[in-house]
C-alpha cells in the first residue's frame, strides 16, 4: 500500500521547502504573539473599536480578541498562519504529483513495480508527516512564546492545542483538494498558482460569508470556516470541522487516486 | 510453446481526434532483439509508453510475458527494464543514490551490479545528477534499466547522446545480456544501430506497422542501388515504373533504389549511353527510405 522508499525520497526532496515554510510560520508566531503585550499597551482595543465593523470582520478581527491572549492567538494570529500554511499545503501536495510530469521523472517512477495508487498514497503519507511536523513546530513555538514570554498565567495550552489541531486538519483538507486536482496539471507552476489562488479564495470566501447574509453560502466552501479557529479559541471543539475536514482530505485523496490511475502520461 | 515476450494486437491510441498509433500489431519472441524503426512521429514512443502503461490504449491490447500491460502493469514492471529517450532524474541526488533508490524500488540488492556497470561505462557515481552531462545521465539511465537484470529490456532511442565508444560498450553489454536470455525491444531511427544488434525489425509509418522483416532477409531481398553516369541526358519518364524508389536526377547523373526484376532495369539502361555504372547493395538506411516514400 505504501512504499517507504518513495516516502523517504519525498521527505528528502521537500525538506528544504518544509524548513522554509515552518520557519516562516514560526516567525509569524514570534512576531505577532510576541507583540500581544505591546498591543495591550497601545490601546489597540479602542483603535479597533473605531474601525467600521465591515473592515474588522472582513479581516477576522474583533475588539475582544485584543483583550484575551488565547482568542488573539487562535482567532487572529493562527487565522493568518492558516492562510500561509494552507497555501503551502496545497503547493506541497500539488507539486508532489505534478513534479514528475514537469521534470520528466514520470518515466523513472511510474515504470517501476508499483501501482499508481501505491505511489500516490506514499506521497500522501509523506505529506501527512510534513504537515504534522509543521504544526508540531508551530504549536511548540506558540507554547514557548505564549507561556514563557507573553502570558505565563493566561496562555492556555489545551485551547491552543485544539486550535493547532484544527489548523492541521484544515491543511490536510487543503492538501486533499490539491491531490484531487494535481493529476490534471502537468506543471508545478500550475499547481503553485492554483494553491495561491485557492488559499486566498478560502480566506476571502470565509470573510465574505461572515460579512454578508446573501453570501453566507460562500463560507461553506472555505476550509477556514470549518477550521473555526475562533470557536477553538473559546475551548469548544468545532465538531463540524472535526468531521468535515478529514472527510475533505480523504475524498480529495480518493479522487486523486482515480484521476491518477486514469491519467495518460504523454510527452 | 515458449511465451511471447511481447504480443501487441490491433493497438490504437488516439489523443482526441489525433492519431498516435493505429492498429499496431507485432510479436516479439522471448530471447530475440527486436528492432522498432521509424521516423519521428511514427508512433514508436507511443507504442512503448502503452506497453509500459504510461498511456491507456484507445483499443486493442498488449501483453508482456502473457500479462496484460495495463491490468498487470505492476507485475510486469518487475521483469522489465526501460531506457527512455530523454533521461530525467532527481537532480539533487548523486548517481549512486539514484541507482540505489531504483534498486530499492525493485527490492533487489544491486550494489555489485551497479559498481560493475559503472566501471564498464566509466561513470563517476559520486557526482550529483545535476552535474552530469547528457551522455553521463544516459549512462545512469542504462545502468538503472539493467541493474535488476530484467527479462525484457525496452530501449527508446538508446544511443542518442552517447559517444561511439560508449555506444559500442552498450551494444556489447546488450549482446552479452541477450546471450543470457534477455529479450530486447530496440526502438530507434538510427538504422545502423538497429542493424548492429537486431534479429528482426518492425517498420512503423504514420502510426502503423507497415512491415516486419528479418534484418538479414531485408538485405537479401534483392534491393539494388543503381548509379548511372550518362554521356547525354536520359529521356524523361524512362525510369517511371514500379520498383523504383528514391529516384534522383541531376544533369547526367541518375541514382535510384530498385526492387524487382533486374532484366527490366537492364533493358532500360541498354537504351542509354553510359560513362559509368554502379550497381551495389544499398545500406539499410537507403532501403528504409524506400518504405517511406
Amino acid at each position: 500500500m505504501f512504499s517507504l522508499n518513495i516516502i523517504f525520497t519525498e521527505l528528502r526532496l521537500n525538506r528544504r521547502s518544509l524548513l522554509i515554510w515552518t520557519s516562516v510560520l514560526a516567525i509569524v508566531i514570534i512576531i505577532y504573539l510576541g507583540s500581544f503585550t505591546y498591543m495591550e499597551e497601545m490601546n489597540v482595543v479602542e483603535m479597533i473599536e473605531g474601525y467600521p465593523d465591515l473592515f474588522t470582520t472582513g479581516l477576522g478581527m474583533s475588539p475582544e480578541m485584543f483583550g484575551d491572549v488565547n482568542v488573539y492567538h487562535s482567532g487572529l494570529v493562527m487565522l493568518y498562519g492558516l492562510l500561509l500554511a494552507s497555501i503551502y499545503a496545497m503547493m506541497l501536495a500539488g507539486s508532489m504529483v505534478s513534479r514528475d510530469s514537469d521534470l520528466g521523472t514520470v518515466e523513472f517512477l511510474y515504470t517501476r513495480p508499483l501501482t499508481r495508487t501505491t505511489i500516490l498514497l506514499s506521497k500522501v503519507l509523506s505529506f501527512l508527516i510534513m504537515m504534522l511536523f509543521l504544526w508540531a513546530i508551530a504549536y511548540l513555538f506558540s507554547a514557548v512564546i505564549g507561556r514563557v514570554w507573553v502570558a505565563p498565567d493566561n496562555f492556555d495550552l489545551s485551547t491552543q492545542l485544539l486550535a493547532h489541531l484544527m489548523g492541521l486538519l484544515a491543511c490536510l483538507a487543503a492538501g486533499g483538494v490539491a491531490f484531487a486536482v494535481a493529476p490534471l496539471i502537468n506543471r508545478v507552476q500550475g499547481t503553485t498558482s492554483i494553491a495561491i489562488g485557492l488559499g486566498f479564495a478560502f480566506f476571502i470566501f470565509n470573510s465574505l460569508g461572515s460579512l454578508y447574509e446573501q453570501l453566507r453560502f460562500l463560507k461553506y466552501l472555505s476550509i477556514n470556516h470549518y477550521a473555526d479557529l475562533t470557536g477553538a479559541a473559546s475551548g469548544q471543539a468545532p465538531v463540524t470541522g472535526l468531521i468535515v475536514l478529514p472527510l475533505v482530505f480523504i475524498a480529495g485523496v480518493a479522487i486523486g487516486i482515480v484521476m491518477l490511475n486514469r491519467k495518460d502520461f504523454t510527452d | 510453446m515458449s511465451l511471447k515476450a511481447i504480443e501487441v494486437k490491433e493497438l490504437a491510441k488516439y489523443y482526441g481526434k489525433q492519431c498516435g498509433i493505429e492498429k499496431v500489431s507485432f510479436t516479439v519472441e522471448t530471447g530475440e532483439i527486436y528492432g522498432f524503426i521509424g521516423p519521428n512521429g511514427a508512433g514508436k514512443t507511443t507504442t512503448i509508453r502503452t506497453l509500459l502503461a504510461l498511456l491507456h490504449p484507445t483499443s486493442g491490447n498488449a501483453s508482456i510475458f502473457g500479462k496484460d500491460c495495463i491490468r498487470e502493469a505492476e507485475k510486469i514492471a518487475g521483469d522489465v527494464g526501460y531506457l527512455p529517450t530523454e533521461t530525467y532524474y532527481y537532480e539533487n541526488m548523486t548517481a549512486l543514490e539514484l541507482l540505489q533508490y531504483t534498486a530499492d524500488l525493485y527490492k533487489v540488492n544491486a550494489s555489485d551490479r551497479i559498481s560493475e556497470l559503472a566501471a564498464k561505462f566509466n561513470l563517476d557515481l559520486k557526482k550529483k545528477i545535476s552535474n552530469l552531462s547528457y551522455g553521463n545521465k544516459k549512462k545512469v539511465g542504462i545502468i538503472a534499466s539493467l541493474l535488476h537484470q530484467p527479462k525484457l529490456l525496452i530501449l527508446d532511442e538508446p544511443t542518442s547522446g552517447l559517444d561511439p565508444l560508449v555506444q559500442q560498450t552498450f551494444i556489447d553489454i546488450l549482446k552479452e545480456e541477450n546471450k543470457k536470455g534477455m529479450t530486447v525491444l530496440f526502438s530507434s531511427h538510427v538504422l545502423s544501430d538497429v542493424q548492429k544488434v537486431c534479429n528482426r525489425v518492425a517498420i512503423l509509418k504514420e502510426g502503423r506497422v507497415i512491415d516486419v522483416q528479418n534484418i538479414s532477409e531485408l538485405r537479401e531481398k534483392g534491393f539494388k542501388k543503381v548509379e548511372l553516369n550518362l554521356t547525354e541526358p536520359a529521356l524523361p519518364g524512362l525510369f517511371e515504373f514500379e520498383g523504383i524508389a528514391d529516384f534522383r536526377q541531376s544533369n547526367n547523373q541518375i541514382s535510384f533504389i530498385f526492387h524487382g526484376d533486374l532484366n527490366l532495369i537492364v533493358e532500360k539502361i541498354a537504351q542509354l549511353k553510359l560513362n559509368d555504372i554502379f550497381i551495389e547493395e544499398p545500406t539499410l538506411e537507403e532501403i528504409f527510405f524506400h518504405y517511406y516514400e
